[in-house]
């Protein structure tokens, strides 16, 4: 996973609980690592051992800290690094949210040794749509749950996010019902 | 152009458009519309410029523009278009997209991804570009870091050599195979061999022998473990006290292991530690033995320090060495239930830990009532906590007695609020340092703080009282409470009259540190006591007014009186005409009418003031129902009517009671009986209504068969002053004072008057009184001796009258009947007389009422200051009760009023001659009338009483001189009876005063007192010895 993910878990926990519990962190997943490069390829597991480590020092679900950080990851990490490309994504949340596969793979490009999920978009409706996510890895629905609602704050907009989980082909394929 | 071309180029296209040959705008892509919505039909060269050398000038041909690569200027916008132009048929289409400078480009102009083609790569290009940037960024922050980190490490390594250099420690590494790899001193000096020797050798080598065995065996422990290990050790030669410790830490840096050693001296330390710890077991002794719980934690909560009673208070049943190192951080839940509220006891003792701040005599009760008192102090070394102390004291009999304090405290208080009693507190110097609400209300100060720390007296004494409140606090400070009156001044400056009750304030070392005072509000009692004075002078003087009248009067019209009936007396005893003996039979009965209007009034005047005092004398009841019709029956037969008596002969002939009264009231009911009666006659009867051993009821009646009452007036009868009507009181004279005297004496004397009449009938008086049978036979001559003719004509009697005609008057009377009549007409005179004289003289007839030196005060100084015991019969027109009293006080034996009746007067000097010779101490005349006058009787009592008396002096006068209160009180009131029995009743007040002060305290009698008391008694017993022997 690229470095940019374990900075947003670094930036949320410095950003919010302070320097000292970052530190706790980092010495609990024992990672010695004081810096993360956004465009550096990390091993998967140095972001899962982080996402626990901070689960367990904060004393929070492991769920919930991943809503967390995908909530910060669009409000904070995203309007950071792209900002703008975002912003570009839609002019609205249906827009945004019908135009993610696309930006997806804009994405997936620019990082090439991504391995990101792939999103198709169905049952588009007045208030409502389904998106539905593949990933080859495993753990992460929460963290897309924390990025749908970071993209309804991002347009101001209260949304309700239901998991409809399927599996596919051996991969992982999670559907997401959005109201709002 | 056809749609599909249209769509095409919407889709590759978003922001394209063609014009015709006019240069107007034809069509436009979706993303071009959406931003400029009314381009179509616009000229091109307004709305968009080149920016690029070519110029829409009119000169410019559209087929110069085509295939050509354009950058377009929107106008009136930030948008820049490159593309290229391209010929169809007739319309030149721009084929191209917006120009991205930056990524803010996007949202400043409002685009999204979508406004692009799929196939349009600009925007991805330029976020990839941004990224890059980003990243190199984070490169360069990451080389920073490492720069930094370098210098960290070197400025530690110069620290750490510094460090080195200051310490005496001597630093080793030594590799895996126990061999020294470098070696850091402060100075080589302090090593046996050069350091770069060490380098490559065995630790042996360094520590030989035994110490050396235990070295290697820690080195190869901590190789072993990876954790660090400390030895102490003394050094091995025998010239040194010196201690070392060697530290080993194990290190794994970059897979290169290897361990540090580092020795240091620690003999200084050492001494310290050694002190310390003695002083220490002192201090655990000292703690071990207190009567307080201690228990010292360190900062961790370990236990370092616990004693035996912290255990007992706890109910911690281990012994408190085995306690130390235990952790205490869970102590206050296991402990909680031994207190009464746990959930308190608990969240106190971690909010103290917590604050680290001291608590002291902090109050907690257990659940077995027990009362604790907590203090808790932080242990601080330079603001490094060390850990703290808990002390615990079982209070609980302090705190049940402050309890009990407070309490009784607060009863007294509620007492003295609820009994409406002030309370005024004052410190040494007399400043107010308390009070209480009633106080302020007596005080009408609303606010308490008014009054405290003012200084009592300036701020309520008043001057007047300020010499009293002095003297006052002056006891006070010597320790005596005092009860006093004063007036304290109010709020508004007026006075309150308060009755105090002060006493000294005490601290526990015995000092006075104030008073106290209770104040009670007697303004209304003040009032009260003011009208009452008022009223009893009022009315004082009004009965002085009227005593003083009555007594004038009295006094004034007896003394002429005694002059005419002394005269006609002395005249009756000459031979006269039988004119002139009519005359003065006239004289005599005119005086004894006055006499007797005289007597009246002031009967009357003694009731109404309640000043009648009733005698008990013994009396022959025949004799006097004799003597009363003896002197009615002449006037009877003058009037040629009848007077029959009829008594009752079992009636006893001893009774007791007022005869004089009783004789006043039959007279008077006879005398009118024959007053009022002309035709018939008048009958007494007296009669036993009821007899018991000692006590007789005895009825009188008087009827007569006169005038009669009409019954109209019979309800007026006994008011003073009435008569029926005014012809009978022309008829029959009389000043309407008999019946009424009459009605209130039989009152008096326990009984009632009752009447029955018919109007020309007659009428009926009749009563009954209670009298005494007097245990005395009246035939014993004590009293009503007959008067002794022989004894009289032997005596010399002393005559003292400021009057000189009563003087002459008297002296011709008495020269008759007795030897010698000595006259003076000034008190001073007789007494200095008597100085010389008074074996000449056997009785002293005084007047009272004297110039220079009355009757009274003349007697005082006869029986005190010259001491003689000669009968003294005061002599006087002052017939009041009140100065009998005073003349027989004063030390008279009796008493004659003027105008005095010869044989009265005979009788009395003679009853007094024959009494004279009567023991002075020795009540015989008592004695004998207790014993019914037997003289054998007489002598068997006192022989008994001598021999009581002398079988009791002795102990009587020991146990006063060994102070022995209880034998002396014991022995006075076995001898009460007796000394009451035979002593006179002056020595009887003597001897009952010595009792009552024996009752309060022996030391109250002192010697001399003593003495006279025991003088009296021999005396007694002489006279008692002379008159039986």
């Amino acid at each position: 996973m690229y470095g940019i993910v374990n900075k947003a878990i670094q930036e949320l926990i410095e950003t919010q609980y302070g320097i000292n519990t970052w530190e706790k962190v980092r010495n609990n997943a024992r990672i010695e690592d004081e810096i993360f490069l956004s465009n550096q390829v990390y091993d998967d597991t140095v972001t899962f051992t982080l996402a626990t480590s901070a689960a367990m020092v904060l004393s929070i679900s492991l769920e919930s800290f991943l809503i967390a950080l995908g909530e910060y990851w669009i409000l904070e990490t995203g309007q950071r690094h792209y900002n703008h490309y975002m912003i570009a994504g839609g002019a609205n949340l249906k827009e945004f949210l019908i135009n993610l596969p696309h930006f997806h793979t804009r994405i997936k490009l620019i990082y090439n040794e991504l391995r990101p999920p792939e999103f198709e978009i169905s049952d588009i409706k007045e208030n409502s749509l389904r998106i539905h996510y593949f990933s080859t890895r495993t753990g992460l629905t929460q963290f897309v749950v924390g990025l749908l609602y970071g993209v309804g704050k991002m347009f101001n907009q209260e949304i309700k996010v239901m998991v409809e989980s399927v599996e596919q082909d051996g991969n992982i394929h999670d559907v997401f019902l959005i109201n709002w | 152009m056809s749609n599909e071309i249209k769509v095409l180029f919407s889709k590759l296209f978003p922001f394209y458009f063609s014009i015709n040959e006019d240069w107007k705008i034809t069509s436009a892509g979706p993303s071009l519309t959406k931003h400029f919505p009314s381009i179509l039909g616009n000229n091109f060269k307004q709305e968009y410029s080149p920016l690029s050398l070519i110029r829409f000038t009119d000169s410019v041909e559209q087929s110069n523009l085509e295939n050509k690569l354009v950058v377009l200027k929107k106008q009136n916008s930030n948008f820049v278009f490159r593309g290229q132009f391209i010929r169809m048929n007739t319309s030149l289409f721009f084929c191209g997209s917006p120009w991205i400078y930056e990524m803010s480009d996007l949202t400043n102009n409002n685009i999204s991804l979508s406004d692009f083609s799929l196939s349009d790569n600009t925007v991805d290009l330029l976020q990839l570009i941004q990224l890059q940037e980003r990243a190199t960024k984070e490169i360069k922050d990451l080389y920073n870091l490492y720069i930094q980190k370098n210098r960290d490490l070197e400025v530690s390594q110069t620290r750490l050599k510094k460090l080195i250099r200051a310490t005496n420690d001597l630093i080793f590494e030594i590799k895996e195979d126990l061999t020294f790899s470098d070696v850091w001193i402060q100075s080589e000096k302090n090593l046996s061999m050069p350091k770069e020797d060490f380098i490559g050798k065995h630790v042996s080598y360094m520590f030989p022998d035994e110490l050396g065995q235990t070295i290697i065996r820690s080195l190869t422990e901590v190789f072993r473990t990876k954790e660090a290990l400390e030895i102490e050790y003394k050094s091995p030669s025998p010239d040194t006290d010196e201690w070392h410790t060697a530290k080993i830490n194990y290190f794994n840096i970059n897979e290169e292991i290897s361990v540090t050693v580092t020795v240091s001296n620690i003999t200084e330390k050492k001494r310290h530690q050694l002190k310390l710890e003695t002083s220490n077991a002192r201090l655990s002794t000292l703690i071990s033995n207190l009567t307080q719980g201690v228990l010292l934690e360190n900062s961790t909560r370990e236990i370092v320090l616990i004693n035996k009673k912290f255990c007992e208070i706890f109910s911690i049943d281990l012994d408190p060495e085995s306690l130390v190192g235990a952790d205490c951080s869970n102590s206050a839940k296991q402990s909680a239930f031994l207190f009464k509220n746990p959930e308190e006891f608990i969240s106190r003792i971690s909010e103290i830990i917590q604050k680290r701040e001291m608590v002291s005599g902090e109050v907690i009760e257990m659940s077995s009532g027990k009362i604790l008192e907590r203090d808790f102090i932080p242990v601080f070394s330079n603001s490094l906590y060390l850990g703290h102390l808990w002390k615990y004291a079982d209070i609980t009999a302090r705190a049940k007695a402050q309890e009990l304090l407070k309490i009784t405290k607060e009863k007294y208080e509620n007492i003295i609020e609820n009994m409406g009693l002030g309370f005024l507190e004052v410190d040494i110097n007399d400043v107010i340092v308390g009070t209480n609400k009633r106080m302020l209300e007596i005080l009408d100060y609303k606010d308490e703080n008014n009054l405290l720390n003012k200084v009592a007296s300036e701020v309520l004494i008043s001057r007047k009282d300020k010499n009293i409140v002095e003297k006052e606090i002056e006891k006070r400070k010597k320790g005596k409470s005092n009860l006093y009156e004063i007036s304290m001044k109010k709020r508004d400056g007026t006075f309150v009259p308060n009755l105090i009750s002060g006493a000294p304030l005490f601290d526990t070392e015995k000092n006075i540190i104030g008073s106290i005072g209770i104040h009670l509000d007697i303004s209304k009692q003040k009032a009260a006591e003011k009208e009452l004075k008022e009223q009893t002078e009022l009315a004082l003087k009004s009965v002085e007014a009227k005593q003083a009248f009555l007594s004038n009067m009295s006094h004034e019209i007896r003394t002429p009186l005694n002059a005419i009936t002394s005269s006609a007396a002395l005249l009756e005893k000459q031979h006269r005409t039988k004119e002139e003996i009519d005359y003065l039979s006239i004289i005599q009965d005119a005086s004894k009418s006055l006499s007797l209007i005289v007597n009246d009034i002031l009967d009357l005047a003694k009731i109404e003031d309640d000043k009648i005092e009733l005698e008990k004398r013994e009396f022959n009841i025949f004799r006097i129902m004799n003597s009363i019709y003896s002197q009615h029956r002449l006037i009877a037969n003058n009037k040629n009517i009848s007077l029959t008596l009829n008594i009752d002969s079992k009636i006893p002939t001893n009774l007791a009671g007022d005869s004089f009264r009783i004789s006043q009231i039959i007279n008077n009911l006879v005398s009118n009986g024959i007053k009022f009666t002309e035709n018939g006659g008048v009958i007494i009867n007296v009669g036993i209504s009821k007899l018991k051993a000692k006590k007789i009821m005895i009825s009188f009646e008087v009827e007569d068969t006169g005038i009669g009452i009409t019954k109209k007036y019979l309800k007026d009868l006994f008011q003073p002053f009435s008569q029926e009507d005014s012809s009978v009181i022309r008829k029959y004279g009389g000043t309407g004072l008999g019946l009424s005297i009459s009605k209130k004496l039989i009152e008096l004397l326990g009984g009632k008057l009752f009447v029955e009449s018919k109007k020309n009938i007659g009428s009926k008086f009749h009563f009954i009184i209670p009298l005494s049978v007097s245990q005395v036979n009246e035939t014993v001559p004590l009293i009503n001796k007959p008067i002794d003719k022989a004894k009289l004509k032997s005596s010399t009697i002393l005559l003292v009258d400021d009057n000189l005609v009563n003087q002459i008057l008297t002296k011709e009377i008495l020269k008759k009947e007795v030897g010698e009549v000595i006259c003076f007409d000034r008190a001073k005179k007789a007494i200095e007389y008597l100085k010389s004289n008074s074996h000449k003289v056997d009785l002293i007839l005084m007047d009272l009422q004297m110039p220079e030196m009355d009757g009274i005060k003349a007697t005082k100084v006869i029986r005190k200051e010259i001491s003689i015991n000669i009968p003294i019969i005061g002599f006087s027109a002052n017939a009041f009760t009140t100065h009998v009293r005073k003349a027989t006080s004063a030390g008279m034996n009796d008493y004659v009023t003027k105008p005095f009746e010869i044989d009265s007067l005979l009788e009395k000097i003679s009853l007094h001659l024959s009494l004279s010779h009567l023991p002075k101490y020795y009540n015989r005349m008592s004695l004998l009338k207790q014993v019914g006058g037997d003289h054998s009787i007489e002598k068997r009592v006192c022989s008994s009483f001598v021999q009581i008396i002398e079988s009791k002096w002795e102990i009587l006068i020991n146990s006063h001189i060994d102070n022995n209160h209880k034998t002396f009180r014991s022995t006075l009131h076995e001898l009460t009876p007796s000394i009451k029995m035979f002593l006179t009743p002056t020595h009887v007040d003597y001897f009952n005063s010595i009792v009552q002060k024996s009752k309060v305290n022996l030391l109250e009698i002192n010697n001399i007192e003593l003495n006279s008391f025991l003088n009296v008694i021999s005396k007694t017993i002489e006279e008692i010895k002379k008159c039986i022997d």
